[in-house]
């Protein structure tokens, strides 16, 4: 990695602590984010807990409309709008409670130590700017920094995320570039600033395999050399398993189960948990792709118990009537669910 | 940019031809100018004099050519009413409609499109609900009864303004606005629902997440890729104006060239009407090809293909 981003690096965090070392980078306790529409009152993060140490990267994992995106829009105070509203919780960020920033200071936090690469990242470009405009505009905003120190560190940047020919591309405008390469260049806005904490939203899944592959290893790299925590939503164990190192399991706006990588794949307790793993497809060319039956429910609608008491197959009475919390049952592995030995 | 020049220039005189033809074959339906010229009392033998003096009695396909013929070298024939230069006639009337034009698109820009960028920014909000009351209000009001409510509130009623006539400022301030109402509410809709689908789009999301203020993401990050359909409309209504001017210029007796091509063509005045509707041709063309050019500043994916 080159100089000048060690020393931005060393400039904004003092020493670099040892990964996992120390407070919590991220500690987010008890969020809830709510949507209020015309139907009513959608619960999109209904009161949601985990942490994130610097260096350390967390998968959230669920099936869409889980209220995975969602939470990581709420970390950054991005929220849907109209009716897009935090409606409980603390998000401590370095030891501050984010949700007691004004705009002002969140904006200066925004792009700069927290950093977030976007769901569909092939439209997250702008189609009128050029690359060089859109990588730039961090570097001005919050590094202060002007023409040819912000065009240096730009192409740096476009060095740093290993694309080809950046003095060629730095002046080239999204539609000109490839999916692969755009993907690159969001990575590239999103380290501009030297962040500790990168949000990443499904960033591979409009990536073809071999160049997701690339990517996944890229963010590797990148985590490694700045001590990153990172957090990255996706759909996919398989990425779990590559990149994360704790997984936090997400269903109807809760974390349903969470533990150590290793942990959750050798013993998954939540049913929800074991079911998307069964749905996983097996290199067995002759099993039968399985799906969990019904739907999530509508989160307009909770049930008053256990959101996925209609599709789990070990459901009680006491599921639909009462709401399980996340308990500890082992070291490090927490589960919300009334069948489990221990929990709730 | 020369092979984009040349392109446009040709065109320009492709579509000057058809509309001259349209035109043409429109008015002769309309009727004989040579009844209107003389009085009722006159022998049909007088009638057929002035207009064989005037060459209607040639084939249609005659008078066509040797309106071209003359049109090419500039000359586009007197009034038949006035006995003089038709051209000369229609350009002396467009420094005035210039001028309102001018002052009324001005205005509607400069309103209509922040009402419009602030209403998708704000949707749903008191502000929103208000640009919006007030666009349907705007659109609904015809620009005659507009032009009377104002005339009675700043010219009878407060007695600030002069109710009709061309002169200094004052006397532009009222047709402008009257003309600029229409414009601007239209500009305000097309740039909020243009808007509200920008705002959406994950570009913008990710202007937000970059940490950048509100008004870069609205106009630097947004406006520029919503533009084009406001573009669009307002390049058609600085000519469309001109004849949306029509009424107003009645409304405040303001001498535009719209009413002059109106009345050119109640009084089958062909070579009037013809050379009014010459020009207004070419600035469409004319604007049609500015839109095009600021279309590939905004948007560079059809720069390539241009």
């Amino acid at each position: 990695m080159s100089g000048a981003l060690d020393q931005a690096a060393a400039g904004r965090s003092g020493t670099p602590a040892a990964p996992g070392a120390g407070a919590p980078l991220l500690e987010v306790k008890d969020l809830r984010m709510h949507i209020f529409v015309r139907r009513g009152e959608v619960k999109a993060v209904d009161g949601v807990n985990f942490s994130v140490r610097r260096g350390e990267s967390l998968g959230i994992v669920g099936e869409s409309g889980s209220g995975k995106s969602m939470t990581l829009l709420s970390v950054m105070q991005v929220l849907p709008q109209p009716g897009g509203r935090i409606v409980g919780g603390q998000i401590l960020f370095e030891g501050e409670d984010l949700l007691r920033k004004t705009a002002r200071q969140m904006r200066d936090i925004r792009g700069n130590r927290i950093a977030m690469i976007t769901q569909d990242t092939l439209a997250s470009l702008n189609p009128a700017l050029t690359i060089g405009v859109q990588l730039r505009e961090p570097l001005e905003v919050h590094l202060g920094m002007r023409g040819k120190a912000a065009n240096e560190r730009a192409l740096e940047l476009l060095r740093h995320v290993q694309l080809s020919d950046p003095a060629r591309q730095i002046r080239s405008y999204p539609h000109e570039m490839s999916g692969g390469m755009r993907q690159r260049v969001v990575g590239a806005i999103a380290i501009g600033c030297k962040p500790s904490l990168l949000l990443a939203d499904e960033p591979t899944t409009a990536l073809d395999v071999t160049v997701q592959a690339q990517y996944l290893r890229l963010l590797r790299e990148i985590q490694k050399e700045t001590d990153l925590g990172m957090i990255f939503v996706t759909h996919d164990f398989g990425i779990v398993a590559k990149v994360c190192d704790h997984v936090a399991v997400m269903y109807a706006g809760r974390i349903v189960e969470t533990a150590a990588t290793r942990e959750l794949f050798d013993r998954p307790l939540h049913p929800y948990s074991s079911a998307l793993m069964d749905c996983l497809p097996q290199r067995n060319l002759d099993a039968r792709l399985r799906t969990i039956p019904g739907h999530p429910p509508d989160l307009a609608q909770l049930p008053p118990g256990c959101g996925f008491a209609d599709r789990c197959s070990r459901v009680h009475e006491r599921c639909r009537t009462e709401a399980p919390s996340l308990a500890e049952v082992a070291p490090g592995h927490k589960v919300a669910c009334w069948d489990v030995e221990g929990a709730a | 940019m020369g092979r984009q020049l040349a392109a446009a220039f040709g065109r320009v005189v492709v579509t000057l031809f058809v509309a001259s033809l349209v035109v043409f074959l429109l008015l002769h339906a309309s009727g004989d100018p040579a009844r209107l010229l003389v009085p009722w009392t006159a022998t049909p033998e007088r009638v057929a004099e002035i207009r064989s003096s005037l060459g209607l009695d040639r084939p249609l396909y005659v008078q066509y050519g040797k309106f071209v013929s003359h049109a090419i070298r500039g000359d586009f024939g007197e009034s038949l009413v006035f006995r003089r230069p038709a051209m000369e006639m229609v350009l002396s009337r467009f420094p005035a409609t210039f001028e309102v034009i001018g002052v009324a698109l001005g205005l509607a820009l400069l309103f209509g499109i922040p009402l419009g960028v602030y209403s998708a920014h704000r949707r749903g909000s008191w502000f929103d609900k208000s640009a919006r009351a007030f666009a349907a209000v705007g659109q609904g009001i015809p620009s005659f009864v507009m032009g009377i409510i104002l005339i009675f509130i700043f010219a009878l009623g407060l007695r600030v303004l002069p109710t009709s006539g061309r002169g200094g400022i004052t006397h532009l301030i009222l047709p402008a606005l009257t003309l600029a109402i229409y414009v601007m509410v239209a500009l305000l809709r097309l740039t909020r629902s243009s808007m509200i689908d920008v705002l959406g789009t994950e570009y913008i999301k990710l202007a937000r997440l970059k940490g950048l203020r509100e008004s870069r993401i609205l106009w630097r990050h947004g406006f520029r890729n919503g533009a084009m359909p406001v573009v669009t409309f307002a390049g058609i209504m600085i000519v469309g104006m001109i004849g949306a001017g029509v009424v107003v210029e009645a409304v405040f007796a303001w001498p535009g060239v719209g009413g002059l091509i109106v009345s050119s063509v109640q009084a089958r005045d062909f070579p009037v009407a013809m050379a009014g509707v010459l020009v207004i041709t070419a600035l469409y063309s004319v604007s049609a090809f500015v839109i095009d050019l600021l279309y590939g500043w905004l948007d560079p994916r059809i720069r390539r293909t241009q």
